[in-house]
């Protein structure tokens, strides 16, 4: 199919595309800024710019960053899931580690916590979602992808509950379309702080993922099939299922939950590389992180007010699943 | 001969010249002190019972921008308050801001709710823009930004927490004469309206229910009940119920109101109540005492001030017609709306 | 132990309780071992214990060299191409957080060419044959480098030509290579052709093993399948055959 040097090309390329779009994107925005103006505050760093230095390095460019890194973090979370529970119909919200970051950021806004409060229980009961997942899976006595799978569904059908629990004791003048919008996902709040906040543990759990991005093709293999090569898949899987955890985590603490991206851009990556996770998983990074500053783009300009990140990324994300499972039905069949 | 009073003239003139740029500090109802330039004319609301109330202090015209939802939660009528404000930017929500398009703006202070998020406050703040958050009760120290606080005295919360709301806003607006002229109409009116009723008994007190859509009711610590008790009336819902909640159909036949009151904002729940069969036992349906409140009976959460200068009223006359015989409601409510709206009261023909 | 000897003693295995009578045997290096018995006694399983994917309930594996097994079923979730696949077989030879380098690479064309299936590397394993596809899988068990081989009935689903092509196999990496090869089979003409040696897994717990010759008997392979066989050779041909003699009723 792609030697290698056609793949190392095309994917710098990719690199190169999604830099250009996130520096494109510097130039959209509600503030009106002329691109000379843009180009000059990007070349001319100074601490007193003025509000078009600020609306370019405190504004636009940790949000586009943060979307770039959350959109990122989304697809090598997919891609991996997808490859580890051998089914490419996973998202990553069935490791159970987004309903519980959802609940803890309700229950945060519940609670009235500063922000930086709310990022940690966000942060902490999305990880205790994958260490009670593990629980379940243990109670049952096994520790296959199959009950994995369905501790996960359990875990998120009683965080998901908590959830619908809070909101309905949540007041509904006031806390509740906190409450909503939160759920919903948004960039608006990107500020420099956050970016750090998601920067660090997506740069460990990426740089795990992508030394082991090999060792995902025989995770994808079924257990006795993966033993039988030598691969110690229990102890291999629980690094991949804590280093995704990591990385959902940290998103939803961000920016809250969003969901169809982690589906489908997977999908989208199989389509330009092949399914090789070796490929798969830097390409699938990449286009996440593209995917996400486009529909962040249009979160911030396409009405005066924030649209929630979740409803853009659902509204494209399902038609374009569509799509794609057509083209590759028809591939098959070919 | 005048020299002294000529010499701290000259002295005073000379301090205030110098400081004709400076800022000042003000303390919002969060608690918080906010620093904001000396004069304001250009102001970002994001709140729509500030908006209210800018809108009363005559202050109109100091709007820059408005939050998305104004139509529903004060309903499109408003526009006829502020006909400018249908073309207003919108750059953000109670909850939400889109940070750029209130920067074009480029407003000199932006009000918010209490209950906005602090990342949005703080996003504001760092963006060089003052925010001062309105929350129209004043919370014994520590509770100030809690959701259903646990008040002592509801009353005094909301009384005080109204006026120090208002004189925090007009005093953000240099509104300062008219927000002393609101607060005092609006008490002295309501003292006068709510003596008839005041020492009902609570045994005799009318049994009230507020129907929002969707079986969501005001329990405790809103001002709603309040509103009811200075009417002589009885919130049914404030004994089990706290704060803004959803009920069960089973609670509201439990408590079987004598009264139903409905919001001017959601009349369409007046002919959902009267034509559903499962809300037929109740007193109030059997008795056709479904009524719609008129627009000035905010009967919300916090209180406003034609709430309580007119609202009580209307709600105390339509339950004891008897003791306000000689109160005509259209003519107070005239006198209210060409006060500080500035605009002919138009009877509610719903009512 | 030499390089590619497998030695079992008194092995007792079985998911929860022995499925046979305590087991020995020792395959050698260049020998061939059929495992035959009846379906579902526990043949899979019994390659299953070699491999260490179940732990024998008694007894002792020794092995040297590594063990590789070609499983009789294998389903890829994802369409991976050919050259991925037998790749994969380097998982033993890969540090934990590297990818695979030349070597390996090396190893998978090696693999591939010596089973004349190296133009295929660039298909979809998915689009190929059930002969290729068992094939690639032979070549995946080759390049882990194992010394001892097993596989789970290799010939079950290929027609006469594969089959002929998958006993040449067995036969050139034995012989050639100088590897231990274990396959299960229920064809005991299978055995007779290519094995040297055979274990023969009886009911109740009972089993043989030996020279091939003198296990697959006729005597033997009744009491095995309940049913007579005969064995008889033909001219001018080396090994010995079994058939069958099927008790068909005819309804009159």
């Amino acid at each position: 199919m792609q030697s290698s040097k056609a793949f190392i090309t095309r994917q710098l390329a990719l690199v190169i595309a999604v830099l250009a779009l996130g520096v494109g994107s510097l130039s959209l925005g509600h503030y009106p800024l002329p691109l000379s103006e843009v180009f000059h505050q990007l070349t001319h760093y100074s601490q007193s710019s003025g509000i078009a230095g600020q609306v370019i390095w405190s504004v636009r460019l940790p949000r586009i960053l943060m979307a770039l890194l959350a959109g990122g973090a989304l697809g090598l979370c997919g891609a991996t899931l997808q490859g580890v529970f051998h089914n490419p119909l996973v998202d990553p919200h069935i490791i159970g580690v987004t309903s519980g970051s959802a609940f803890g950021g309700t229950l945060a806004i519940l609670l009235g916590l500063d922000p930086l409060l709310m990022m940690g229980s966000t942060f902490f009961f999305g990880l205790s979602a994958l260490i009670l997942v593990y629980a379940v899976a243990a109670l049952q006595g096994r520790e296959n992808a199959l009950v994995l799978i369905l501790s996960g569904i359990i875990l998120s059908g009683f965080f998901a509950a908590l959830v619908s629990l809070i909101q309905y004791q949540a007041d509904t003048e006031e806390v509740l379309p906190n409450i909503v919008f939160w759920l919903l996902g948004s960039f608006a709040t990107a500020n420099w702080h956050k970016v750090w906040m998601l920067a660090i543990p997506v740069s460990i759990a990426a740089a795990i993922l992508f030394q082991l991005r090999w060792r995902i093709n025989l995770l994808s293999l079924s257990d006795k099939d993966a033993r039988a090569q030598g691969v110690s898949v229990v102890t291999l899987r629980r690094c991949v299922l804590f280093c995704c955890a990591l990385l959902v985590a940290a998103q939803v603490a961000v920016s809250g939950s969003i969901a169809w991206v982690g589906l489908v851009i997977p999908h989208l990556a199989r389509l330009l590389v092949g399914v090789d996770h070796r490929r798969l998983l830097p390409t699938a990074f990449l286009l996440g992180g593209g995917f996400m500053i486009i529909v962040d783009d249009i979160a911030r300009t396409l009405m005066q007010a924030e649209i929630p990140i979740g409803i853009i990324t659902a509204l494209v994300g399902a038609p374009l699943f569509t799509v794609l499972l057509i083209h590759s039905s028809r591939r098959r069949r070919r | 001969m005048l020299t002294l009073r000529h010499i701290a003239l000259v002295c005073a003139s000379a301090f205030f010249a110098s400081s004709a740029h400076a800022d000042r500090m003000i303390t919002d109802q969060l608690g918080r002190q906010v620093t904001i330039p000396d004069h304001v004319n250009k102001v970002v609301v994001l709140q729509h019972q500030t908006l209210n109330l800018l809108v009363q202090l005559d202050a109109q015209k100091d709007i820059a921008g408005v939050m998305t939802s104004w139509k529903k939660q004060l309903g499109p009528e408003f526009a006829r308050f502020m006909p400018s404000i249908t073309s207003l930017p919108t750059p953000g929500d109670l909850t939400e801001v889109n940070i750029e398009s209130l920067l074009a703006i480029h407003p000199q202070v932006v009000f918010v709710a209490n209950y906005a998020p602090e990342a949005m406050i703080q996003q504001i703040q760092n963006a060089g823009i003052p925010v001062v958050a309105v929350s129209l009760r004043k919370d014994a120290d520590g509770q100030q930004d809690k959701m259903n606080p646990t008040m002592g005295d509801e009353e005094q919360a909301y009384n005080e927490g109204l006026k120090q709301g208002i004189r925090l806003i007009a005093d953000v607006v240099e509104r300062k004469a008219q927000g002393e002229e609101l607060i005092k109409y609006t008490f002295d009116a309501r003292a006068k309206f709510n003596a008839p009723v005041a020492n009902i008994p609570d045994a005799k007190k009318v049994r009230v229910y507020m129907a929002n859509p969707n079986l969501m009711t005001y329990g405790s610590g809103k001002y709603t009940g309040l509103m009811m008790k200075h009417a002589g009336a009885q919130n049914v819902a404030a004994a089990s119920v706290k704060g803004a909640r959803q009920v069960s159909l089973e609670q509201v036949l439990q408590w079987d109101p004598q009264v139903i009151f409905v919001q001017d904002r959601y009349p369409e729940v007046v002919s959902e109540i009267e034509n559903d069969p499962n809300w037929q036992g109740i007193d109030a349906v059997k008795n056709h005492r479904v009524w719609l409140m008129p627009e000035y009976a905010k009967a919300w959460g916090y209180p406003m001030p034609e709430a309580l200068a007119i609202g009580e009223l209307w709600m105390a006359k339509k339950l004891y017609p008897d003791a306000y015989k000689n109160v005509d409601m259209d003519v107070q409510a005239q006198d209210y709306y060409q006060r500080f709206y500035r605009v002919n009261w138009q009877t509610n023909a719903k009512q | 132990m030499k390089n590619g000897e497998l030695r079992v003693q008194q092995l007792l295995y079985g998911h929860d309780s022995p499925l046979f009578e305590a087991m020995d045997f020792h395959c050698q290096r260049g020998e061939i071992w059929a495992v035959l018995g009846r379906n579902g006694l526990g043949k899979s399983t019994l390659l299953d214990t070699l491999t260490g994917f179940l732990k024998p309930l008694g007894g002792s594996i020794e092995q040297q060299g590594g063990v590789g097994i070609v499983a009789q079923h294998s389903h890829l979730p994802f369409p991976y191409l050919v050259s991925d696949v037998v790749l994969m077989g380097r998982a033993q030879h890969v540090r934990l957080f590297s990818q695979p380098g030349r070597k390996d690479k090396q190893a998978v064309i090696d693999a591939l060419e010596q089973l004349n299936i190296a133009h295929l590397a660039a298909c979809t394993f998915s689009s190929l044959s059930g002969g290729q596809q068992q094939l690639v899988m032979i070549a995946r068990a080759l390049v882990t480098a194992s010394q001892t081989l097993l596989l789970d009935e290799p010939c079950a689903a290929l027609d006469l030509a594969n089959q002929q092509v998958v006993l040449q196999l067995i036969s050139d990496l034995a012989h050639r290579q100088q590897r231990g090869i274990i396959f299960t089979t229920h064809d005991p003409v299978h055995a007779l052709q290519v094995a040297t040696h055979t274990l023969l897994l009886l009911p109740e717990g009972k089993w043989l093993a030996g020279a091939t010759d003198s296990i697959v008997t006729e005597e033997n392979m009744q009491q095995a399948y309940g049913l007579a066989l005969r064995k008889f050779r033909v001219e001018n041909y080396a090994t010995p055959f079994i058939a069958p003699l099927f008790m068909i009723n005819q309804v009159p």
